[in-house]
């Protein structure tokens, strides 16, 4: 019967008894972490493991460095950021360093230096603050569309009905300001749900050109961390243009850096739907082009 | 037995776990929520229209989402498969993951976990998704 092991919120991963035991006496586990097996309640520190027998008192966390052959299977990525070696972006850090710092220096480390900043991030440990860092973004990417939009029809329509009544302009105005509003109010939930979904197509498509060597979480964690490239709709016109560009790019980056994966992997797996669709209708154009020059052909002779 | 084979187990919530049935019921009800009152509003959608569907006339593999999903709402069952057969299963798909997580959520029942796969695993699981939407776009190219 496989245990279950959990450490700060993490799972570890399942293991045999015997397994967990001699994690235990490598120092790959400590007696704190959190055991749970069928038949079981709730989750018990593994000092109080029913069949475990704890080694001689270890400091937690410091597993040792250079465990034998036979020693239990835990992915390096789930001990490295229990440990702390992975603790990026600023962003993750918000509570010692302040809000706006953390957003302010999670801008600047993913926008300049993407590969360092990916090759730290963390890589577990929730969905609340890389969900929360792109319903943010998100916001702010919608606040200046709003602003942009508005100051643009507003100076268009001003423009085109310089002899309308000034009341009914201000109504037609008035009217139009609200739906733009409520248009990307409605569109930043759906937008931050979506991302969930790329981030699954994102995942799926890493898989397929065998990219993928860390969870799902990873793979929405740097999605969701790219959209610092959305800072850019503060430009008006191209902004957002630049914006989605230079995401895209650190996407690719930073899945190339936390799945430590080969950067055409890691371009593969984001670009694939794109080619697939590209693949076919340059086929599509070619097969047109070849029937009209077939028909001239035919037409000469 | 494929219980066994798959190691599926039901198991409580250990402490600090993230609560993923907990984030997946408020991302499916935040999008379909916001998609509601976009058409209830009836706003104009702010970006662009299918750029593939308008550059060669033939539809992408998502082509049909919201005439599914229109036609799931009024229970026209048949309409939402021949729209889009796979969105449909991923609609219906959805609503069933809502339910169970409704449940586990109100009842603090244990939740429905798996292992880690195995990379091998995880690389057929990838090819089947690819090739079901490589069959479902095929469908809709022919029945264009």
């Amino acid at each position: 019967m496989k245990i279950w092991i959990n450490r700060a919120g993490q799972n570890l991963g399942t293991f045999t008894l015997e397994e967990v035991q001699r994690g235990l006496a490598q120092g790959q586990f400590v007696a704190t972490d959190l055991g749970w097996r069928e038949g079981m309640e709730t989750w018990k520190p593994l000092s109080e493991f029913p069949g475990l027998q704890m080694p001689s008192a270890r400091e937690p966390g410091v597993p040792v460095t250079q465990p034998g052959p036979s020693a239990a299977p835990i992915s390096s990525t789930a001990l490295a950021a229990t440990e702390g070696q992975e603790d990026g972006p600023a962003w993750e850090q918000r509570q010692t360093l302040g809000f706006v710092k953390a957003l302010v220096e999670t801008w600047k480390e993913v926008l300049l230096k993407p590969g360092e900043a990916f090759s730290q991030m963390k890589t577990s440990g929730g969905f609340a603050s890389p969900l929360l860092f792109n319903a943010i973004m998100v916001i702010i990417w919608a606040v200046f569309m709003v602003i942009y939009q508005l100051i643009f029809a507003g100076s268009m329509g001003a423009f085109a009905r310089s002899q309308a009544d000034s009341s009914t302009l201000a109504l037609g105005f008035g009217t139009s300001a609200i739906v733009v509003i409520l248009e990307y109010t409605i569109a930043i939930p759906l937008i931050v749900g979506m991302n969930f979904v790329s981030a699954g197509i994102t995942h799926l498509c890493l898989g397929l050109f065998k990219g993928a060597s860390k969870s799902y979480e990873a793979t929405y964690r740097v999605l969701a961390y790219s959209y610092s490239g959305w800072i850019f709709a503060i430009i008006p016109c191209i902004g957002g243009l630049l914006g989605g560009i230079w995401a895209l790019v650190c996407t690719i980056i930073g899945l190339a850096r936390v799945h430590k994966t080969e950067g055409w992997r890691a371009a593969g797996g984001v670009l694939l739907p794109v080619f697939v669709c590209l693949f076919l209708v340059g086929g599509i154009y070619l097969i047109f082009v070849a029937m009209v020059l077939s028909s001239l052909h035919n037409t000469n002779n | 037995m494929l219980r066994r084979r798959l190691d599926i187990c039901f198991r409580p919530l250990a402490p600090r776990e993230t609560d993923f049935e907990c984030l997946f019921l408020g991302v499916s009800l935040a999008v379909a929520g916001s998609c509601f009152a976009w058409l209830a509003f009836g706003l104009p959608w702010p970006w662009p229209k299918c750029w593939f569907r308008h550059v060669t006339g033939l539809p992408c593999p998502s082509c049909g989402a919201t005439r599914c999903v229109l036609s799931l709402v009024h229970w026209n069952l048949g309409d939402a498969i021949r729209y889009n057969p796979l969105l449909f299963l991923c609609y219906i798909g959805t609503l069933v993951l809502d339910l169970y997580c409704t449940f586990v959520l109100l009842l603090r029942l244990p939740r429905l976990r798996l292992p880690r796969q195995p990379a091998k695993i995880k690389h057929r699981l990838s090819i089947l998704v690819f090739a079901a939407v490589a069959m479902n776009w095929i469908y809709l190219l022919a029945n264009h």
